[in-house]
Order: structure tokens, then sequence, then C-alpha cells
């Protein structure tokens, strides 16, 4: 549900719905820049098609409906099975719906951000710069293994590490959900 | 809710942060069939991601762990720690006012001088990258309030104009590369006038005071450089932010260079004294220091290539990494420095004579022209050797009979993909247009080179592939991979290579056709002669060719997103010097 004190078409809800919408659409695609894509062709059709959206009902909800058809659309065109179907999808829009309310709370994310900031300095060096290239910089894991002159394999292992250690502390220090 | 355990965790993270392995899509599937409420997982997971790409691209540095013990005051109680704190505080005065000459009463700087920050260039704490502190590359980008670097440059060229002396100008990327050809070394007798002696290795090694420190001088907003080619990710680093540099930008006086992963290069043209070549995931740092007769350049990590000329002034070049200190007055030399100060430096001198001193103990060694020297903390570590340097190229090198090359193209379109062009007068790389109506246009260029005449216990410290474009790609990069599988010159195709067998995948894209990591990249941006040095992970591939014959299935060229076809002279063109070369340095081992 969007905040009422916001106007749905303005940047601050763009922003405010972009996070949760990226990881749905990121969760049912596994595919990164196909989730950005997919984002900003959900704005655009949430825009192009405001008029049907009646003022006071959940525009979040309305926004996963126009997701979900963009998803749809999406598994048309690249010829993939999508992964998240019946039951499934509905656990994965249900956590999207919780999310949405989760993040409007700012002490919330604040707290979560500041956990992770805090957890991130508890990895080693080596594992922190090779979260960055792969997910600050967007580097894949190839690019990543060659300017370490490591394997892919053992990059995918550091990040895996570094991902659990990650989740242990954040959990240890907010109350993180289901993650790890 | 019932718990996950980790291995559906890894899966689920390996699908929301792109790595999945194959046959992780189906065991995904089949979680999510059997526990449909995983997708709450797959979510957070998601979040999760998201959530760490917005930490990791914030500005500054992480905050990383202190130790978990209790604090002093809590273990030792609060006055220990009162007079722990006010003995700090007393000791960092007294140096404050005595080890700090000039400090004491002011800022040490003369009131016309610009407001640079840096004071002392030797300490850690003056270092604008922060070295001491963080070797690896920060993820640096401007806060909204933050001036960008470039506009600071604008205003520093203003400035220039306004308050002080403007030096020449650095010339156009052209002339400046032709202003800074190779010139002759220094002379022999330089190292007549410092001691020097025999140590249990052999090697001429003494004690030397080249890591003295002397008092720093602020920097200026002299141009010192002009980023003459540029390649991939390329950034200058100004206090603490980083800008995406680009062909044609000037680089100021204590600013740094910064190259992202292959197929990242730039070649970077100082002024009046060298002509710097960086490879990929590279960073130096020009350093202003000791007045204006000795110019320090910071190699902090990477492979670097330098062509300095002769100081004319017979004040050196300082290059210091974490590991040494290279003192030059006119050399070609080559660097592949490790970010670590305990690991490894590795110098090849192609002409004049270099000074190598090693940081820990202040050893150093002169490295004279076609010698190698390491610097490490192992024994036997600083010692200069011969290093032998052999060319691979049809009808040219070793000998004139050399036939050791192999080479030819992988065509998709259809008609192709069945046929061999192993006879061809020049090889390709191309990938698909923009248009997608048009796709399967790939081709990839495969090349091999017999390497027996190296022998197999030879250290491998260099590598570079020459060839002479017919065709270039418009400075966009096709990668060097490694092959993993042997090949025919003239029976491989699109879908074979060689009779009777396939490829993993159709045009060698397999993880057992090819490796994943680059281990350079060829970006001509105009036809004729065009090379590349091999990363570290090229490196490796050749050594492993070298030790062992057998892996030597050569390299592939491919990028199947670049549409600007690539087109080089194969082995059986005319003249017989525009062929591919492989050239190799190498020490005994």
């Amino acid at each position: 549900m969007a905040d009422p004190g916001i106007d749905p078409w303005g940047l601050a809800a763009v922003e405010q719905n972009r996070h949760w919408l990226t990881a749905f659409l990121l969760a049912a695609t596994g595919d990164r820049a196909a989730a950005e894509d997919l984002v900003q062709d959900v704005f655009r059709i949430a825009y192009e098609k405001r008029d049907t959206f009646v003022p006071g009902t959940n525009f979040g909800g309305w926004l996963r409906v126009i997701a979900q058809n963009c998803l749809k659309r999406h598994f048309e065109s690249t010829r993939r099975k999508p992964l998240l179907v019946g039951d499934a999808m509905r656990a994965l829009e249900t956590a999207a719906a919780q999310a949405e309310v989760r993040l409007l709370d700012p002490a919330w994310s604040s707290a979560r951000l500041e956990a992770l900031r805090d957890c991130l300095g508890e990895v080693s060096r080596r594992a922190r710069e090779i979260l960055r290239l792969r997910f600050g910089d967007g580097r894949s894991a190839e690019q990543v293994a060659a300017s370490f002159g490591m394997t892919v394999g053992a990059v995918n292992v550091t990040v895996h590490r570094a991902r659990r250690a990650i989740a242990e502390c954040v959990r240890r220090k907010v109350k993180y959900g289901t993650t790890g | 809710m019932e718990r996950p355990d980790d291995a559906d965790l890894d899966l689920i993270w390996r699908h929301v942060s792109g790595g999945r392995e194959p046959g992780d899509e189906e065991a995904l599937a089949r979680l999510l069939a059997r526990h449909p409420g995983r997708a709450a997982d797959l979510f957070a997971l998601a979040e999760e991601r998201l959530a760490l790409e917005r930490i990791l691209r914030e500005p500054g540095p992480v905050r990383v762990a202190r130790r978990r013990s209790s604090p002093p005051s809590a273990r030792y109680g609060p006055r220990v720690a009162v007079a722990a704190a006010a003995l700090l505080l007393a000791a960092l005065l007294a140096w404050y006012r005595g080890a700090a000459p000039g400090r004491g009463s002011g800022s040490g700087r003369p009131p016309g001088d610009l407001p640079v920050a840096v004071e002392d260039a030797s300490s850690p704490a003056a270092d604008p990258m922060g070295a001491a502190a963080e070797p690896y590359p920060r993820p640096v980008t401007l806060a909204p309030h933050q001036v960008s670097p470039r506009a600071a440059r604008e205003e520093a060229h203003a400035a220039e104009g306004l308050v002080q002396h403007v030096r020449s100008e650095i010339p156009a990327p052209a002339a400046a590369a032709r202003d800074l050809e190779l010139s002759q070394p220094a002379p022999s007798d330089q190292d007549a006038h410092v001691p020097a002696s025999t140590d249990s290795t052999g090697a001429r090694a003494s004690r030397s005071p080249a890591f003295s420190t002397s008092p720093a001088r602020a920097p200026t907003t002299d141009v010192v450089a002009v980023l003459a080619a540029c390649q991939g990710d390329v950034f200058i680093l100004s206090d603490g932010a980083r800008t995406r540099a680009r062909a044609g930008d000037r680089l100021l006086t204590g600013q740094g260079v910064e190259t992202g992963d292959a197929p990242a290069r730039v070649d970077v043209a100082f002024q009046d004294e060298m002509r710097v070549v960086l490879g990929a995931s590279t960073r130096i740092q020009d350093r202003a220091r000791s007045g204006e007769t000795v110019r320090t350049l910071d190699v902090r990590y990477g492979m670097v290539q330098a062509e300095i000329s002769p100081r004319v002034s017979g004040h050196p070049l300082l290059i210091n990494t974490p590991q040494g200190e290279a003192r030059i007055l006119g050399t070609v030399l080559r660097l592949v420095v490790d970010p670590e100060p305990d690991g490894l430096l590795q110098l090849m001198v192609l002409t004049g004579k270099v000074r190598l001193a090693r940081k820990s103990d202040g050893r150093w060694v002169d490295v004279h022209a076609g010698q190698y020297a390491e610097v490490h903390p192992g024994p036997d570590a600083l010692r200069s050797r011969r290093v032998a340097t052999v060319s691979f190229q049809d009808g040219v090198a070793p000998t004139a009979r050399y036939e050791g090359t192999r080479d030819t193209t992988l065509a998709e379109y259809r008609e192709g993909a069945r046929r061999n062009f192993g006879a061809g007068s020049s090889v390709w790389a191309d990938g698909d247009t923009a248009d997608m109506n048009q796709p399967g246009l790939d081709k990839s260029a495969l090349v091999r080179w017999d390497l027996s005449a190296v022998p197999r216990n030879a250290k491998v410290v260099w590598a570079e592939i020459d060839v002479s474009v017919v065709n270039d790609c418009g400075g966009r990069p096709f990668g060097i991979y490694a092959m993993r599988r042997a090949w025919d010159e003239m029976q491989a195709t699109w879908l074979s290579p060689q009779a009777g067998a396939v490829w993993e995948k159709p045009g060698a894209q397999g993880e057992t056709d090819r490796a994943s990591f680059l281990l350079g990249a060829l970006a001509p941006a105009t036809t004729g002669p065009c090379g590349t040095f091999l990363t570290r992970a090229g490196l490796d591939a050749v050594q492993a060719w070298i030790s062992n014959p057998a892996t030597n299935h050569g390299l592939i060229l491919a990028d199947s997103e670049n549409g600007d076809a690539l087109g080089f002279k194969s082995r059986e063109a005319a003249p017989p010097c525009e062929r591919p070369r492989l050239t190799v340095s190498f020490i005994a081992r």
C-alpha cells in the first residue's frame, strides 16, 4: 500500500516502491538486468494507465499486477519457463507486500542498512572487495575471477561464504525476516 | 515456518545473485514445487542482494570491524583509560611540535599556496589514496555535495592562469606519443657513486638511504600527463573521488589513474619524462615530493609498462610500490605489482638501468637492461637475473624457419557454420549487431603458437600479442580466452573442432571448449599494427602452455555482443612480419 501522503505518480512514490518491486522481479527472473528493465516497464505502464487506478486502493497491489503481466511477457519473449507459478508466486507476492509495508518504516530501513554496513566490515578485506566488484560495480563472476586470478568457482564460494557471514551477523543485530 | 537448510539458501542465493550453475534452475523449480513458501526466501535474498549493492556503492570506506575484545575502559577501569588517553595525547603533541618542523607555528604553507590537503607525502596519512588502510580499490562515487573532479580540474586550470605561471602544456596525444619516443638509456657509470657489495646470493646489494624522508611540498595543480588512449573502464582519481576518464583527459599533479577489469587499458603520456601503459586492474598515483627535483609515481597494484626518457636534470624518477621502490634515470621497464606489501613485485628492465630497493629492509639491487628482479619477503628475493625474450611469428621468429602458428576463423552464419577458413589470409572476430533481425553473425578467431622453443622450466614474466589489423573494431574490445580443447586449423568450423568431433557449444563457447576468464583483449581503433600485453591470467596460461605443451590449445578472440568486426592478418599473409606474433619473456628457474 502506498503512503497516503505521497503522490502515487511522484518521484518519491517511485523510489519508495522501486526497491521491493526490483526484488520481486529479481526473485522471479534471477536476472538483475532483466529485473531493472522490467521495473522500468512497470512504472511506464503504470503511468500510462494511471487513469485506471482508483485512488485510495492498494497501489502496491496494483503495481504487482502490472509486474506479473510484464513478467508473463518477459518469459514469453525469452521462451523461458516461469520459475514461480501457483502457490510459489502467491508466496512471493505476499513477501513483496510485507516488504512494501516494512519499507514504509524509515527506522526499520535505516536500522537494517546500518547493520549491513557494520557486518560488511566483519568479512575479510578480500571478500569485501570481491563483493564490491561483484555487486557494487555489477561485474560478472568471470570478470572478478580474472582480476583476482581466481577461478569462477572460487569467486562464487567466497561470495557465498561472505553472504552467509553477513546474513548471520545482520540476524544478530536486527530482526531480519527469514534470510539466511 | 520450517527453516530452509543452507543448501537451499545457497541454491536460492545463486539464483538471485547471477551465479547459477548447471541444473540449478531445475533444482530450484523442484524446491519451489515441494515448498512454495520458499518463494519468501527468494524474495528476501533478492532484497538482500539489492541492499548489498546499495551499501557497496556508497562512497567512503567500509567500517572495518574492530577486535571484539572489550574496550580498555571496561577491562582496566576508567582511570587507566583516561591515563592512557592522556599519555597518547601528550605523545602526539610532542611529535607534532618536535618531529614535524614548521607545523607548530601554523600550517607551514606559504600564504599564497593553493589549499591542497596533502602535507607530507611520505606519511600514510597524507596519502590521498589511503593505501595504508585499504590496498584494494575503493568504491568511490561522488556524493551530491561534492564538487566533481572534472569541475575541480576546470577550476584548477582557471586558477593556473591567474595565480601562477603556466607550465608548458602537454602536447596532443599523437604528438605526445611521438615526443616520448624511446630514448637512449642513462650513462653506464651511474652506479659508481653508490656503494655496493656482494651478498650471499651473489647479487650486488647494499644498504641504501633510499627511503629517507624529506620535507614534502604541497603539490600544485600542474598538468602532468594526458591520457593518450583509453580502453574499457578507466578512471581518474582525485581527492578520494573517481571520475570516468576518456582519451585526451589531463592528469593533474597528485591525481591517480585506475583501470577496471580486462579489457581495460590506458596509455598515459607524462610531461617530458615518460609514457606509461597500464594494464587491467591497475592503479597508479602521481605524487609531488621533495621540491621539484624528484617525481614519485606510486604503482599500487597491477601491470605497468613504462618508457622513461633520460631525466634532463639528472634527478631520478621514483616508482614506489607496496614492496619496494625503483629509482630510474631513463629506461623502459615493466612492472607487475601485488597490492599487499608482502606480495610480489616483479620488475623487468628492457633498456637502461633501475635501482630496485626493498622496503622491508632497505636492501637494493641494480637491474640492468635485459634483467629481471623480484621483491618478496622470502630469501633469495632481491637478485637480478637475466631475462630472455623470444617471439613466435611464422617465417620471422624465433627463426625464419618457424612455422608453428595455427589460426582460423569460426563463422556462425548458415552456410559458413560447416565451413573451414584455415587457409584464409586473415582471421576474424565479430558479434551480432544490435539489429535483432539479423542474428547469427558471430565469428571467433582461433590462434595457437608452438612454444616448444622455450624451456619447460622457464618462468614466464611477460607476454604480448601483436597482430596486423585489416579491419578495426572501432576501439571496442574483443576478449582473449584460453582454449581448453584441441582443434585442427584445416578442419575446425563453427560446429566442430576437428573431423568427427563437435564443440560442447557451437563456436567453442562451452566451458570445456574455452576458459571463461580473460587473458587480455584487442581493441584496435585503426588498421595496422596492434598489440596488447596479457593479464596475469594470461601469463599463467602461457606458463601452462610451456610447462605442459599438451595443454597448449592456443587462444580464441571473441565477443558475441561486439558488432564491430575485427580482422587481422593470418599466418598465411604476406609479408611475414605482419603475421600474428606472440612474444614471451621468461627467466630460468
